[in-house]
């Protein structure tokens, strides 16, 4: 009894601690950023009706951090008009808590405020569509004045009204308790003049509490700098030199000699064309370790010589019933034997359709999963590969998408689990269709369930990619070098607590490669490569009396870079520069902390916008973090 | 009585006279069957006997990474929705009016790179 209410007690303090700042960004409807300027054909469900029409157009008041370059234009010429989102997807939400919200431009060239009934509807007869006969519909009239700038419209969901007679009255679209989904999302506006208006709305988004924004609600949060989220890649490479992947990836960047951190490589049970399970790691693990990385095999329960699906792959049963145990220690005592810390990857992706361990192609069973994936471990276990950790990786996208595909009721356990994983593409289906989303639209709901349900894990994202436009794509829509760096931004900005950033350096049905084009390789060397954030780096070590309560922030305000470094080691003077990306150095101060915390202002004025460094030193220390002036 | 809007084939449930077909194709049909017709061939909107649901039938040419099928009232108001991913072969689905005002109903089918739109009379 006392350890239940010891529990429980965790649990609330638990969670508690995770609504402390109440700003978690927990679903995107849209934030329309990579789209073409007169795109009407959005992604994933838009419609329209009566007397509106929209169209993506760029952002009429420049481009922002939080909103992008590309924005919705709505154009409604008389009467009434909807703009709407079929969504039908699965989302825990919590009405006590959750908040929609949306960025809304009314111009003051409008002759009249804005009248819109934002309406959501959820999935009461969980048919999985909407029927006006048997599901709520939840609605709330706002009104919007003329405004010289953007407005964030915050609707808190336990303000909505249920509009509809059909359905059970509760808001309670969710993943699990016998809920549904979250059906669409409209906003009905309502001319309140005889001239037309345009209106521009952008980032239709969800949240716990409120927006997660910046300085200003066009910053997304400023960047906290402490911790750290080191590099990883994959590449093709023939079996057994995947050692070779490091100084093909860090030779991509000469001028500045740094290491990546992990090697992903993908090994089956069995790559001879046979159905015998007879595939071990070699040395290439030995060589990393020596070399100072860490090595992620993605360990895949699969046959190379048969289709994927083919009846002849292995399923979750086989494993359990023990017919791979004799391999399973085989393989358990190869890793033992290097004595370090080795990463693997056990059937990733459940969730999809794609792979023979899938639930959907397991009974759609979650538990026949959980019981492979333990049994393996303990396999280890009892064979003393204790150093092995071991990896859950889940999948941005749900195939199918139904309930019992939710990744939460999959997870093996704390004591199964190091660390939590996810893979982020930006990729297009089919493929040669015109699709692109940004990271942060394709990554939250992913990392919100993640770092909600498992905070006390340590989390990754796996695998990433980007493709390049298509030549049938507007050029003049974002390109991935700017995905790149907008992709970075976020990163630190939404996804602070992602601990590793593995690429997958390949070409499949795209190229993904870091490299593809010499200006994905500039963005990503601009960004991502010159910045510490991204590596682990002895320099920093002796900076912060402690990592993970220590601060340290560079954003912009106005003409000046603001700069906090808190919880230092020491009141030992900082010398604090600033240097352009080429490395000339354009101004520097040193200070003295008071109480171990140094804050000041660095005077911007007449810098050209880009991204700058700022290096931060004394005599036992020098740590670089990357600025950007707006 | 809802009268189905297949551009060139009729429903035998409620199959109308020569005269009131003739007066349909002429007259009523540019009303009742708006803009886009691709793929018009292979949709059928009709009532059940008992009046009280719509039945939608449409055929996809292939997979349609994103179908999304709307039905609205005169005043804009949602009265059916269903949004689908990854969705192949035929699609068939039937919803109930049985507490909905007679008067024309709007039908939109949004698929990839299509978009059809019809209206429908709800007698």
């Amino acid at each position: 009894m006392i350890n239940f209410i010891i529990r429980c007690f965790l649990l609330v303090v638990l969670a508690t601690a995770f609504n402390a700042n109440g700003q978690t960004l927990k679903s995107i409807v849209y934030d329309f950023d990579g789209l073409d300027i007169g795109q009407t054909d959005l992604p994933e469900g838009d419609y329209q009706l009566n007397d509106l029409n929209y169209s993506i157009a760029a952002n009429p008041l420049g481009e922002s951090d939080m909103l992008g370059d590309r924005v919705l234009q709505l154009n409604l010429n008389a009467g009434n008009g909807t703009f709407g989102r079929g969504i039908s997807r699965f989302i825990e939400f919590d009405p006590s808590a959750d908040v929609f919200h949306f960025y809304f431009y009314n111009p003051i060239i409008n002759s009249a405020d804005a009248t819109v009934e934002v309406a959501l509807s959820e999935d009461d007869d969980q048919s999985d569509f909407f029927s006006i006969g048997t599901d709520d519909v939840w609605v709330k009239s706002i009104v919007i004045p003329r405004n010289a700038g953007w407005q964030l419209i915050s609707v808190p969901l336990n303000t909505l009204i249920d509009s509809n007679p059909g359905g059970n009255g509760v808001f309670d679209a969710a993943f699990t308790q016998a809920k549904g989904m979250l059906l669409f999302v409209e906003f009905n506006f309502t001319q309140n003049s005889p001239d037309n208006a345009v209106y521009y709305i952008d980032m239709i988004a969800f949240a716990e509490g409120a927006m997660p924004t910046g300085t200003t609600i066009l910053d997304i949060p400023h960047p906290v700098l402490t911790d750290k989220c080191p590099l990883g890649a994959f590449q093709q490479k023939a079996s057994g030199n995947q050692h070779l992947v490091p100084s093909a990836v860090e030779g991509l960047f000469p001028t500045i000699q740094k290491k990546i951190k992990y090697v992903n490589w993908f090994l089956q049970f069995a790559m001879d064309g046979s159905t015998t399970a007879n595939v071990f790691p070699g040395n290439e693990v030995k060589t990393l370790l020596t070399n100072g990385y860490t090595p992620v095999i993605t360990w895949e329960p699969l046959y190379t010589g048969y289709a994927r699906l083919d009846p002849v792959q292995p399923r979750l049963s086989n494993i359990i019933n023990g017919e791979f145990d004799t391999y399973i220690d085989a393989f358990a005592d190869t890793l033992k034997s290097y004595n370090d810390t080795v990463i693997i990857r056990f059937m990733h992706e459940f969730e999809g359709d794609w792979y023979p361990w899938s639930i959907t192609h397991n009974n759609q069973d979650p538990s026949n999963y959980i019981t492979a994936f333990r049994k393996v471990v303990d396999r280890f276990r009892a064979r003393g590969a204790t150093k092995v950790k071991w990896m859950w990786c889940t999948n941005a996208d749900y195939a199918p998408y139904e309930a019992y595909n939710w990744i939460v009721p999959a997870y093996p356990g704390d004591n199964y689990v190091d660390i939590i994983a996810t893979d982020i593409y930006n990729n297009h289906f089919p493929v040669n269709s015109p699709w692109w989303m940004s990271f942060k639209y394709k990554a939250i709901e992913s990392y919100y369930y993640l770092t909600k349900y498992f905070p006390q894990k340590t989390l990754f994202i796996c695998e990433e990619g980007c493709r390049e436009r298509a030549s049938s794509e507007n050029a003049t829509s974002q390109t991935k070098a700017d995905w790149l760096s907008q992709m970075d931004k976020e990163l630190k900005a939404d996804f602070t607590k992602v601990r590793a950033l593995i690429f997958f350096d390949a070409i499949t049905e795209n190229d993904w490669r870091i490299n593809s084009t010499s200006l994905a390789l500039t963005s990503m060397e601009t960004n991502i490569w010159n910045d510490d954030y991204y590596f682990e780096s002895e320099m920093t070590a002796g900076i912060f009396n402690n990592k993970d309560e220590s601060e340290l922030m560079v954003y912009q305000s106005g003409n000046y870079l603001n700069f906090k470094a808190a919880k230092l080691i020491s009141n030992e003077n900082i010398l604090i520069e600033l240097f352009g990306m080429e490395g000339k150095k354009i101004s520097s101060k040193t200070i003295k902390p008071i109480m171990n915390t140094v804050e000041t202002k660095i005077n911007i004025d007449g810098l050209a916008t880009g991204n700058y460094l700022v290096r931060v030193s004394n005599n036992d220390f020098k740590r670089v973090v990357k600025a950007i002036v707006k | 009585m809802i009268y189905f809007l297949k551009t060139n084939q009729l429903n035998n449930q409620n199959k109308p006279t020569l005269f009131f077909y003739l007066i349909f194709i002429l007259v009523l049909s540019p009303l009742l069957s708006s803009a886009q017709q691709s793929d018009g061939n292979a949709i059928k909107i009709y009532s059940d006997s008992s009046h009280q649901n719509i039945q939608i039938d449409y055929e996809p040419q292939g997979m349609v990474y994103n179908l999304l099928v709307q039905v609205s009232d005169s005043s804009g108001r949602t009265i059916f929705l269903d949004n689908r991913y990854k969705f192949s072969g035929s699609y068939q689905k039937s919803f109930d009016m049985k507490n909905q005002k007679k008067g024309i109903y709007f039908v939109q089918i949004i698929g990839d790179d299509k978009h059809i739109n019809k209206k429908i009379e709800l007698k």
